[in-house]
């Protein structure tokens, strides 16, 4: 143990006169010189990296002095870009939460109330009143049987003319359901007022339906046809069959 | 000489004319309802067989009706000389009738039946056949409800508060509201005829206007699908032609206004 240390003394030692041996170079003349020019050098280069910063911090500010327009536009276009980003994030957070579930299930409510009160104010004894139930069926998009087959009854009984004109009116906007079609067709027998028989003709021509003309030639076959109704018709049937 | 036949003459036209008078009055419905609760909003239902009809307003509570058949057509020269009317009332109202005891004796001559059911009431022209002239004058600024029916001949209504819904074919439909009911929609409808209408200048609604031939004048300036085709003219009125439907608001909209003819125009005024 002690051997190998002192044996590792030895070669230290041995080194350590190796190196006394070397002759250390003296520094050269011109060392101090070609180290200040390096400096100034570095100096140099930094000072023109900021000057460039500074050129165009400068020229932005120029720019934006000299016209007011620029700086207007960048501003319009930071609150476009915070409105947008603001309404997008707004947008994430509202869709589907509970509130609008509740809204659609009360919309659904609201409806299902409306077709009960239509179908139940049909039935009142007041020509007023019938009428509402109808003008309400205009907020409807769609109809269902029950309300299509209480307006169609309406059309065919209603003791109020009246009634029955604004009845064909609501049932004409539901005309593309096939029953609504059906039903106006097989009601021109069933009118006897010059007026309804008029806007019923009217509404075929309109819809272009073409299966009405049997009902409406039988129509000209009552002897107590309005005159200005008989001549309607014929016109009415002329236009189908082209 | 002269003067002999002159006063021969005056006293046979005195002798002859209680006879004239009697005759007409034959012929004549002349009565009043009183309401069941004076004062208080009614319903007036009308459905007549045609003739005319004429509403107006007088200071009373009661509602004065007359109706006599139209000159033109056969006079029925009934027996009885009673000229009530049949009255059917479903509930202990009272009903004041001004000729000869209710009830139902089988008077022919009669042209009216009237139920009442408190301030609903009905009338009804018994035999459809013949033209009426059925005159109603209602207690003022009581607001009322019409609904009346006519199978032919012009309908006029005046000084109205309420609502109405009238029909008729031929003829006019004129009416004139000194005070609309906000909530009632109403309805005007004539196959051959003018429709003129008057109303506060701040009513709100809703129409549909339909004719097939007529022009649409307005007092209003109506603002939705029909504005486009308004024209203002030489009166200022603001027109338009209809030829089909068209929908327009007056003030901003509310209840429905429902317009209906074939021939004829429609007139909307700013009663005055």
């Amino acid at each position: 143990m002690s051997g190998e240390k002192e044996k590792e003394e030895l070669e230290n030692q041995q080194i350590w006169n190796l190196l006394d041996g070397i002759k250390a170079p003296e520094p050269e003349s011109n060392m101090e010189m070609r180290f200040q020019g390096m400096l100034d050098h570095y100096k140099q280069a930094e000072l023109d990296k900021g000057s460039y910063w500074k050129d165009l911090w400068s020229s932005m500010m120029l720019l934006f002095t000299v016209r007011p327009q620029v700086q207007f536009a960048y501003s319009l276009v930071l609150i476009a870009l915070s409105l947008s980003a603001g309404y997008l994030l707004n947008k994430k957070e509202s869709v589907k939460t509970d509130q609008t579930e509740q809204l659609s299930a009360l919309a659904t409510e609201v409806k299902e109330m409306r077709k009960m009160m239509v179908v139940s104010l049909l039935e009142n004894p007041s020509a007023s009143e019938r009428l509402r139930a109808v003008n309400y069926t205009g907020e409807m998009q769609r109809a269902d049987q029950q309300v299509i087959a209480a307006l169609l009854t309406t059309l065919n009984e209603d003791q109020n003319v009246n009634v029955r004109l604004v009845t064909l009116d609501a049932l004409a906007k539901f005309s593309d359901q096939p029953e609504v079609r059906a039903g106006l067709v097989s009601s021109i027998a069933r009118q006897d007022s010059p007026l309804l028989q008029v806007a019923i003709a009217n509404l075929m021509l309109k819809l272009q339906e073409k299966g009405s003309v049997a009902s409406l030639k039988a129509l000209l076959k009552q002897q107590e046809l309005n005159d200005a109704v008989r001549t309607k018709i014929e016109h009415t049937i002329d236009k189908l069959i082209i | 000489m002269k003067t002999t036949q002159i006063t021969i003459w005056i006293v046979l036209l005195l002798a002859v004319f209680p006879a004239v008078l009697r005759a007409q009055s034959k012929d004549r419905d002349q009565f009043n309802i009183a309401l069941g609760n004076p004062g208080k909003p009614f319903k007036l239902n009308m459905n007549l067989g045609g003739g005319s009809v004429n509403i107006n307003t007088h200071e009373g509570s009661e509602l004065r009706v007359t109706a006599f058949p139209q000159a033109n057509t056969n006079a029925n020269s009934g027996q009885g000389k009673n000229q009530n009317v049949s009255i059917n009332t479903n509930t202990n109202v009272n009903v004041n009738v001004n000729s000869g005891a209710a009830g139902g004796n089988t008077n022919r001559n009669r042209l009216l039946k009237v139920s009442q059911n408190g301030n609903e009431i009905v009338i009804a022209q018994l035999n459809k056949n013949r033209a009426l002239n059925v005159e109603v004058s209602l207690p003022e600024n009581v607001a009322s409800q019409l609904e009346i029916t006519c199978a032919d001949g012009p309908v006029v209504l005046k000084n109205i508060s309420g609502s109405a819904i009238v029909t008729t074919v031929n003829g006019n439909v004129t009416a004139t509201f000194k005070n609309v009911d906000a909530k009632a929609p109403m309805a005007f409808s004539t196959l051959i005829g003018a429709i003129d209408l008057s109303f506060p200048a701040t009513v709100k609604a809703k129409l549909t206007l339909k004719s097939e031939e007529g022009l649409l004048l307005s007092d209003f300036a109506l603002t939705g699908a029909v504005k486009s085709k308004l024209n203002r003219n030489k009166n200022g009125q603001y027109q338009s032609k209809l030829a089909g439907g068209l929908s327009a608001q007056l003030n901003g909209g509310g209840q429905e206004i429902t317009i209906t003819n074939m021939q004829g125009n429609i007139y909307l005024r700013k009663h005055k």
